[in-house]
């Protein structure tokens, strides 16, 4: 049966992310926040290109340059801002450094994300005895402290197996350390989220449908799911790049070969008071910089992602 | 005197920039202890009236013009400090949804003795008498055990002759109620119905009821305004908007009700929907969803005229009550 | 006489409060015992519903007509009793057997705002189920297939990439009912489809329902408190009260004749536009919750003329001349 023009009724179209956009474009911090964080993110991608020294020539540590103030104290043209006691050009090392930071922080994240999710999904998706068992695993975890168990970790693995080798493999460990560790924070996050969907009638139509349960959970119940974890996201990779900053400041992340923020500022620490301060700050001002853009960011989207505003 | 006195009210939102008109030219009167209810769809504006009235309305919405007359003294124009004095003493509001009004954490007792507390200096003991009392007038059973419960204790239907006692502590003039019934079981609703009449006549407390069932409002209220899009379409006694329907609109909402057409067969249905406040049309509101429509609809707004009883907004009415009009002279 | 579509013999559904295991021990009288408590929604609901009829399901809160729709629907399986499509038993059928039976049985649901998944467009709300049991079409015949559905429901197919909040609510419940025909289903349960609806779009996804029974022989189990509706719309009509069917009779006698004492106070109770009605038979006492077993028949606390009999056995449904059933021991007795 035909129905006449007049019903045939137009939808208002405007997506929801339209508001989202407007409402950030007007938020000048978040926006600057954003144009850090990918400043940051270019950086450490084009480091090989922008760096005006390459950290793996041998001829970039020498001695004799060693301990040279920034550019603005020392007037020496070649080394912006300086070098550290082994005679590394600071800015090039820093930019290494926080490609380093970053690619460890965003890789742990991946990993705590995917598994916290798939965990969270299932527990919070099939219930009973599932969720109680995986609720009581995450409590476990929880109830570790994290930075024990991976320095704990990490001592017994560079004493088993040498310094050389933890030397080759340190960054594929740190990201493993830090990824399956946090893990809970996501899955708790996601697990509230699907208690919430799965009362709304869509995942009960889908069933009716006979929608197998695992696609349910995936391709209907994750994507509404999805604005808390962004917060999470972001926070997270701040997180995981001052927890791998923390343990290279302990001498346990990564090797001084391969410095990352972390491991600057641990090196530099000792020649704090020692006068040359720019081995110590400036790697320190650029870590702050970074994760207090992040956290900015993530702040900005736990505001305004809020599901409450999108309330019909 | 009228004791309520609204005339020209505009109402407008201004979501980003832009200005878009919630109420058109409202204007009513209620009179001490008259019941009228207001009608209309989701969207025509009934609640904005309603919180407006007591000048509720939120940020982005405001009144841009009109007026809001308690006896001779103009609400709109009110600091914080004088309509406190007038909400809740003199103007009292019922909502749709109990838990949004009650606290959750404390007792309905206290609730009540606080409320009575913070306009008058009594002791605890008196004020519980009077809230005891209270309770007991809109019918809660054992009201000394209810006294002391939680809101999540009670019942949809208990929780609001809770909130009508709490708002009669008060003595108001004037009570709003804003779908008081709607979320309620329906033998509940009847109850609570019967109260709310019986409370308006025993007390001399004028009533207005915001609603969207038509039957609610016939066994309530004596007088009806149809709300459309934030205008009022009509305007009279509520027995002749049921049985004698003037305007297209509310002659397309009682047709398409499913009383009015026989067992089996398609209902009446009103072709399209309510604009939203983005897409009002130029001239009559109703003119895209109206079977009379003529060009003259389309490109003005028709303005209030009597038509017996009633006031109905439609220029089709008011030529046929100018015919009738002619008609008379000629024959005189 | 024709096999009835849906066959409904003494359904029963509880469901635990318990906090989990360890909830179910607490001491009682010295001595560690098991409690179960649970809440009874369906107490033994026994009902038909034959080809292309609508069987209209009215009663309040906590009678249990959700469950009954959910029970139904093989969303929870029921603690006691049986369900048959046609002459097959469905009740005990696992996810992977049932998939036969839900193609020929679809749900419509009552709030418009959360049952079209915010996150998928309209065209794949309706692809999925029609590729899902239909995987032998092709994508263009899945695409005219969406298209004609959209057209005869009154949704301008343009706007098949559009996203649920860009709709209103008439048109996401017209949205739903294009999903649940989308498989071409026998059966129809729609669980208070007009409730969040204004009064003038009710007429319209009303009318839109009767269509499409019309035209592809449905036949709906239709649940609402709105006895307008059900007056206009249904062939028969079970009231329901915590958990049992109480009256069940086909719609013109329900109505002009009410027997059980539940229903003519319902009756009673709806504020209905003539003013003939007298005043409401008054019930005492609150809408109770289903939480501890009745024993007897299920209204003895509200009812005005329940006897001793009333709160020791529970009534079974009697057929009256009328054809229609009651439950209620005072009409057998002749005592009103």
């Amino acid at each position: 049966m035909k129905y006449s023009k007049k019903d045939l009724i137009h939808p208002i179209s405007g997506s929801r992310w339209n508001h989202v956009w407007s409402g950030f474009v007007g938020d000048k911090l978040a926006v600057l926040a954003l144009i850090i964080f990918i400043f940051y993110c270019l950086v450490a991608l084009l480091a090989p290109l922008v760096a005006p020294f390459d950290v793996n020539d041998p001829a970039f540590m020498d001695l004799i340059n060693s301990e040279i103030a920034p550019s603005w104290i020392s007037h020496d043209s070649r080394f912006l801002l300086g070098t550290d006691a082994q005679g590394r050009d600071l800015l090039s090392v820093i930019l290494y450094g926080t490609r380093l930071s970053l690619t460890i922080g965003i890789c742990a994240v991946l990993i705590q994300a995917t598994l916290g999710i798939c965990i969270g999904l299932m527990a919070g998706y099939l219930g009973g005895r599932v969720d109680n068992f995986l609720m009581r695993c995450a409590d476990i975890q929880l109830s570790f402290s994290n930075m024990m168990v991976a320095i704990v970790f990490l001592a017994i693995f560079q004493s088993l197996f040498g310094i050389a080798m933890y030397q080759q493999l340190a960054m594929v460990i740190l990201i493993l350390v830090i990824g399956l560790t946090e893990w809970p924070l996501f899955a708790r996050t996601i697990r509230a989220s699907v208690l919430a969907e799965k009362q709304k009638e869509y995942v009960d139509a889908a069933r009716v449908m006979g929608i197998s349960s695992k696609r349910i959970m995936f391709r209907h119940i994750l994507p509404n799911t999805l604005s808390p974890v962004l917060v999470i996201f972001t926070v997270q990779i701040a997180n995981a790049i001052v927890a791998e900053a923390a343990l290279s400041f302990l001498g346990l992340g990564m090797p001084a070969t391969e410095p990352s923020l972390g491991s600057l500022i641990s090196e530099g620490f000792s020649y704090m008071f020692a006068g040359s301060w720019w081995i110590c700050v400036i790697p320190s001002v650029t870590l702050i910089i970074l994760i207090l853009a992040m956290n900015l960011l993530g702040d900005w989207l736990r505001d305004h992602l809020n599901p409450r505003t999108y309330k019909d | 005197m009228n004791l309520l006195s609204v005339s020209n009210l505009n109402v407008n939102f201004k979501i980003k920039k832009q200005e878009l008109a919630a109420l058109i030219d409202v204007s009513f009167t209620l009179n001490r202890g008259e019941r009228i209810a207001i009608v209309g769809e989701s969207g025509a504006g009934k609640s904005i009236l309603g919180f407006s009235i007591v000048n509720l309305i939120g940020k982005p919405g405001y009144i841009k013009s009109g007026s809001v007359k308690l006896e001779n003294k103009e609400l709109t124009k009110m600091n914080l400090r004088q309509l406190q004095e007038v909400r809740g003493k003199r103007i009292a509001m019922i909502f749709q949804d109990p838990m949004m009004t009650l606290n959750p954490v404390i007792t309905i007792g206290d609730q009540l003795v606080e409320t009575i507390r913070s306009h008058t200096k009594i002791t605890y003991k008196d004020a519980r008498n009077i809230a005891i009392e209270k309770l007991h007038n809109v019918q809660i059973a054992s009201p000394e055990t209810r006294f002391d419960q939680y809101p999540h204790e009670l019942s949809g239907g208990m929780r609001q002759r809770v909130i009508i006692a709490s708002v009669l502590l008060l003595n108001p003039d004037i009570i709003i109620a804003d779908e008081p019934t709607t979320a309620l079981d329906v033998t509940i609703q009847a109850e609570i119905l019967q109260l709310l009449l019986a409370i308006c006549h025993d007390n001399g407390v004028a009533l207005v009821l915001i609603s969207h069932d038509l039957g609610v409002v016939s066994k309530v209220a004596e007088r009806t305004l149809v709300m459309y899009a934030g205008h009022i379409v009509e305007e009279g006694p509520t027995l002749e908007i049921i049985n004698d329907p003037q305007h297209p609109y509310t002659q397309g909402l009682l047709n398409a009700l499913p009383q009015m057409t026989l067992p089996g067969q398609r209902l009446n249905q009103i072709q399209g929907s309510m604009p939203s406040l983005a897409e009002r049309p130029t001239g009559c509101a109703f003119h895209p969803r109206c079977p009379y429509a003529t060009e003259k609809c389309q490109q003005e707004q028709p303005s209030f005229i009597h038509s017996g009883v009633s006031s109905v907004a439609c220029f089709l009415v008011e030529d046929m009550v100018n015919e009738f009009a002619n008609q008379d002279e000629e024959e005189l | 006489m024709t096999t009835p579509l849906i066959q409904i013999s003494g359904l029963e559904k509880s469901f635990s409060t318990n906090e989990g295991w360890l909830g179910q021990w607490r001491f009682h009288r010295g001595k560690l015992t098991r409690f179960k408590d649970s809440v009874h929604a369906l107490n033994g609901v026994n009902l038909t519903i034959n080809q292309g009829e609508t069987l209209c399901v009215v009663g309040e809160t906590g009678c249990g007509k959700s469950t009954l729709a959910r029970v139904i629907m093989g969303l929870t399986k029921p603690t006691a009793g049986e369900i048959h499509y046609l002459d097959q038993r469905i009740d005990q059928l696992n996810d992977r057997q049932r998939m036969f039976f839900r193609r020929r049985m679809q749900m419509v649901f009552q709030n418009p705002y959360a049952s079209l998944n915010p996150r998928m467009t309209v065209y794949q709300t309706l692809s999925e189920p029609i590729a899902f049991h239909q995987p032998q079409l092709s994508r263009i015949e899945i695409d005219e297939k969406i298209e004609a559905l959209l057209d005869s429901v009154g949704i301008s197919p343009s706007s098949s990439d559009f996203y649920p909040h860009e709709f209103s609510g008439g048109q996401r419940q017209r949205i739903s009912l294009a999903r649940a025909l989308s498989v071409e289903p026998d059966f129809i349960v729609a669980d208070e489809p007009l409730s969040a609806l204004d009064v003038s779009v009710q007429a319209q996804v009303l009318n839109l329902m009767m269509d499409k029974q019309a035209e592809r022989n449905l036949s709906y189990l239709f649940i609402t408190h709105d006895l307008a509706v059900v007056e206009h719309f249904a062939t028969r009509v079970a009231v329901m009260y915590l958990g049992r069917v109480c009256e069940l009779a086909p719609t013109s006698e329900l109505f002009s004749n009410p027997k059980h004492p539940y229903t003519r106070a319902l009756l009673s109770a709806i504020p209905r536009l003539d003013s003939t009605t007298a005043q409401p038979i008054r019930l005492i006492g609150e809408v109770p919750t289903p939480i501890e077993k009745p024993i007897g028949c299920v209204f003895q606390a509200r009812c005005p003329h329940a006897n001793q009999r009333c709160y020791e056995e529970s009534p079974n449904m009697l057929l009256q001349s009328d054809s229609s059933s009651v439950a209620c021991h005072a009409i057998e007795e002749g005592r009103i």
